[in-house]
């Protein structure tokens, strides 16, 4: 009687596992199925009830898989996959860095005259091409970095957003002496130190390393980290010390959103992307770019192509998939992505309109401004350690500690010539 | 005799082979690819970049030392709390409801580290929480607070190991003492903590192992780069880190499959090492 | 004793209770009940709704099951060997698990990976039950074997006077070591379900995915979302809670026997 009912579950427990397991990894054989790789867990909303049904009303037989990864993990998960050919039909792609590398191992296929490519200009398209220029992935959106302030608090102390950098350091001090808010919040784990990078240096630092030249001129080796310029940056950065709250280094970068949304900090530091959490309709809120050191002088914008879409080159449905990446370039596409995710600005040449009136206050501050790139995401980003790892970290070290701007850049220097080649005579 | 190993051979096969393929012949098979680089015999040439580049190698010695401290500190916390609670549970004192605590004081075991770890973050954090100072935020207490998580959640097992062996031993033992007059402390101290000397000594060499593996927590709480300032880096997220790649980082195999190797080899050395000393000279004292 | 029973099961509760509030209540009030105005169950629904949640229970359930049935049969398959026909080799073999049991198995990972690359079984539920077996085996095998000692060997030769072979006299004897063979389960459970490792290299898909490893990629992506994400963690906590609650004295029996050897 033991016997039969061991055994009986264990037939039952087989007879689950088996098809269970071929249910799970089989795939679907009627319709096409093309599966998605992204970083952006945060838009599965937009993309599951309206952008995929969109493309579905209009192509009957495909069916699209939205699989969106943490973003800490996405590069090295997806490395493995494309070793283990488990990797989705259309990729997301990084800027520059790890795509670079997808590109050199062949797990992405060239998109030579692929119908819409030239609705792109050459330029928005580097940071997902090999060296002689052929595209691997069509571009998406780009994103910027600023201060989102809060119009009531600034209405309550009497305060204007700031334009030069003492201004800046007068409205931290007044918000400061009165009390009752956080003067400024931003991402202070280490976890979420790429804040500190994205939307700590390369905000503020372009003005001083006058942008693209100043990236150009480290990758070279032409210039130190720890020349005028770029110390300048740093310091730059570290002037917001005073200002964080005490326990910055416990804040993430969703706390420094949460502080912001309670109405408990009256400025944040932010990118583009954040305009639906940060400020929906109905909030008071306003925003601000990198001050200048001197009144007068022209600011300087950061723009960072975000992502683009590439196929995989183990995909067994290319042909589905091109025909997905045509439809991105279209302006149909364009609009819909700006109008749902307010922040990400498309990067195509329509012209698409921009009825959030945040997200058209974000374009507006490259108005009468020099648009430039983070630098160190190209050519210092490739291999192991790289620009990003070492200087995330060295910034969150900064901003936690007693550490100075001189010696921040310093231990950048001194890490980047030991494993970066042309920096390595600048010792 | 043939035919009795062939039925024994018979017998175990099933859980050897599962054993053999998945467990053991991995790791002689990381030792091996730890000589190669990329199908290239390079011999030691991957432990030579692990100990001398710049970068890899502090990282290395800086994971190795919060290894100790986390062993450290989950030992001389975990154990003595263990043991407490165990002497507690069978001291009669709380003889009615000791299934019930027993239980209760399991639960955090059977909860998955994310859950820990994002309960505790909750409770702790400055912003949320109950208190003020930041503490993972800062290097010098990031690692014993993520330990004493781990200690809160783990707390179950050696509590339940000690318990039954504090109910194993003999009561005539415990009668004759309470006889002649000792009180309940040096029942305690002078009979039941030598009989189970032996118990908290593979307890404690269990620990070692487990925090030496140690990764999920950590991860679980801070990610592939553990801060602050790499602060919370243990050989686990190291490993975790060089084979598999981490943000802009690219993995290695071979340099990962070396350092495999270097931490199998700590753990193998502190085991023999343990059992070596401190284990014989315990048996020698139960006599 | 009370303090250390509050301390173990406090932040639980907090949890539990915060994930049936607003997300407004959470953060104003978080050690507070919920009243009428403040229940909800909007966390829990999106949870469900935007994580994979009901196929990641499905996934954790197959392979934790599954693992768990192969390792019992081998243990119990290995440990009647051991003991019935000691000679040697059985000592030997007992002694490797015993070793086994202590092994870092983790270490191996980038053979493990290796292997399951070149078989084409990256994100299968087959790869983590094949690698759970391999790690749980030694305990099983040595907790059953003190279990099997206890077996009388005169149970055992009557049912060969009565000419039955060795499969059906174990057969016949794996009764008596049933509880035995629930400890073996109940450990052998609890550590491949909250498992975060395995499942991180060898079955990130979504198709695939544990339940730990799904909150965490939840936790992880939907970090705005405090209902959900307090409500996902809830969501996980509960099923080896309640399993441990049911099944405690076999967990507890596993441990004792089996470290103790």
């Amino acid at each position: 009687m033991k016997i039969r009912k061991a055994s009986l579950v264990f037939a039952i427990g087989i007879s689950l596992i088996v098809p269970a397991s071929v249910l799970a990894t089989s795939a679907v054989a009627a319709t096409t199925t093309l599966t998605i790789e992204s970083w952006r867990g945060d838009d599965s909303v937009y993309w599951k009830n309206t952008l995929i049904p969109m493309y579905e009303k209009a192509n009957p037989g495909v069916k699209i898989v939205w699989a969106p990864s943490t973003s800490n993990e996405y590069d090295s998960a997806l490395s493995l996959r494309f070793k283990g050919k488990t990797a989705g039909d259309v990729i997301m792609c990084r800027p520059y860095g790890t795509t670079k590398t997808f590109i050199k191992n062949k797990n992405l296929i060239p998109l030579t005259g692929l119908p819409g490519l030239t609705n792109f200009t050459t330029q928005s398209m580097q940071s997902w091409s090999d060296a002689s220029g052929v595209p691997y992935c069509v571009p998406s959106a780009s994103v910027g970095a600023g201060f989102y302030y809060n119009k009531d608090i600034f209405k309550k102390l009497n305060l204007t957003p700031p334009k030069t950098q003492a201004e800046f350091i007068a409205v931290l001090e007044a918000i400061k002496k009165d009390g009752k808010y956080t003067p400024l919040a931003a991402a202070g784990t280490s976890a979420d130190s790429w804040a500190l990078d994205q939307m700590g240096l390369e905000l503020v630092g372009p003005y001083y390393w006058k942008g693209d030249a100043g990236g150009v001129a480290l990758d070279n080796g032409t210039r130190k980290a720890t020349d005028p310029e770029y110390l300048a940056a740093f310091s730059a950065l570290a002037s917001w010390k005073p200002y964080l709250p005490k326990t910055f280094s416990t804040m993430g970068y969703t706390d420094a959103e949460q502080l912001f949304i309670l109405g408990r900090a009256a400025i944040l530091v932010e990118g583009s992307w954040s305009v639906k959490e940060i400020a929906p309709p109905g909030k008071n809120v306003g925003i601000f770019g990198a001050p200048v050191a001197k009144a007068g002088d022209k600011p300087y914008v950061q723009v960072l192509a975000d992502h683009g879409f590439g196929v995989n080159s183990a995909s067994k449905n290319q042909a589905a998939a091109k025909k997905l990446l045509t439809w991105f370039t279209t302006k149909e596409f364009a609009q819909a992505y700006a109008t749902g995710l307010p922040g990400f600005f498309p990067l195509s040449k329509d012209k698409i309109t921009i009825d959030n009136p945040m997200a058209q206050a974000w374009l507006n501050l490259r108005d009468g401004a020099i648009v430039t790139a983070p630098i160190g995401m190209d050519k210092m980003n490739t291999g192991t350690p790289n620009f990003f790892s070492v200087m995330t970290n060295i910034l969150n070290v900064m901003m936690t500690t007693k550490k100075t701007p001189a010696e921040a850049a310093a231990d950048f220097q001194k890490s980047l010539s030991s494993w970066y080649p042309p920096q390595a005579k600048n010792k | 005799m043939g035919k009795r190993h062939r039925k024994l051979l018979l017998f175990t096969t099933p859980a050897l082979a599962f054993f053999l393929a998945f467990a053991v012949f991995p790791l002689i098979g990381t030792i091996y690819i730890s000589f190669y680089r990329e199908s290239k015999f390079v011999g030691l040439a991957n432990f030579k970049f692990l100990f001398t580049d710049e970068t890899l190698s502090s990282r290395f010695f800086s994971a190795f030392l919060h290894n100790c401290e986390f062993f450290i500190i989950a030992a001389a916390v975990q154990l003595p709390l263990a043991l407490l609670m165990a002497a507690l549970l069978t001291s009669g004192r709380v003889r009615r409801m000791t299934g019930f605590y027993r239980t209760i004081l399991f639960i955090p075991s059977t909860l998955s580290v994310v859950i820990v770890g994002f309960i505790w973050r909750l409770i702790i954090s400055p912003l949320w929480g109950i208190v003020d100072y930041p503490l993972l935020g800062e290097k010098a207490t990031a690692l014993p607070t993520i330990t004493l998580m781990s200690v809160w959640q783990y707390l179950g097992i050696p509590l339940v190991f000690l318990y039954s062996a504090l109910l194993a031993i003999p009561s005539n033992i415990i009668e004759a003492a309470r006889v002649d007059g000792a009180s309940d402390f040096r029942i305690f101290f002078r009979i039941k903590m030598p009989l189970i000397a032996p118990q908290i000594g593979i307890i404690t060499i269990l620990t070692f192992i487990w925090t030496f593996n140690g990764f999920d927590i950590i991860f679980a709480l801070n990610g592939g780069m553990p801060g602050p300032d790499f602060s919370t880096d243990v050989l686990g997220t190291l490993f975790y880190r060089t084979f598999f790649g981490w943000g802009a980082d690219q993995g290695d195999q071979n340099l990962g499959a070396a350092t495999a190797t270097v931490i199998f080899l700590i753990i193998l050395l502190g085991t023999a090492g343990y059992f070596a000393t401190i284990q014989r000279r315990l048996k020698v004292s139960q006599l | 004793m009370i303090f250390f029973v509050l301390l173990a099961i406090g932040p639980i509760l907090v949890i539990v209770i915060n994930s049936f509030k607003t997300t407004d209540a959470i953060f104003s009030g978080p050690l507070k009940l919920p009243d009428s105005a403040t229940f909800t169950l909007d966390g829990f629904k999106r949870a469900i709704l935007n994580g994979n949640f009901i196929g990641n229970y499905i996934n954790s359930t197959v392979i934790t099951v599954g693992s768990t049935v192969l390792t019992v049969v081998c243990s119990c398959l290995a440990a009647y060997g051991i003991t019935e026909f000691t000679t040697k080799l059985a000592t030997m073999i007992a002694g490797l698990f015993t070793i086994g049991i202590m092994l870092p198995v983790t270490l191996g990972t980038v053979v493990i990976l290796k292997m399951m690359v070149r078989f084409h079984l990256l994100n299968t539920h087959v790869s983590l039950i094949l690698v759970y077996v391999g790690i749980s085996v030694p305990l099983g095998v040595i907790l059953m074997v003190t279990n099997f000692k206890t077996v009388s060997n005169d149970l055992k030769e009557a049912a060969r006077i009565d000419g039955a072979n060795e499969f059906r006299t174990f057969l016949i004897v794996l009764p008596l070591v049933k509880p035995g063979i629930a400890a073996v389960a109940a450990i052998t459970m609890l550590p491949i379900w909250n498992d975060l490792w395995f499942p991180l290299i060898l079955t990130t898909g979504p198709k695939t995915q544990t339940l730990t490893l799904g909150i965490q990629q939840f936790v992880g992506v939907h970090t705005n979302d405090w209902q959900a994400l307090i409500a996902s963690l809830v969501l996980g906590a509960i099923p080896l809670i309640l399993l441990f609650t049911l099944f405690s004295k076999q967990f507890i029996k596993g441990l004792s026997d089996g470290y103790g050897k």
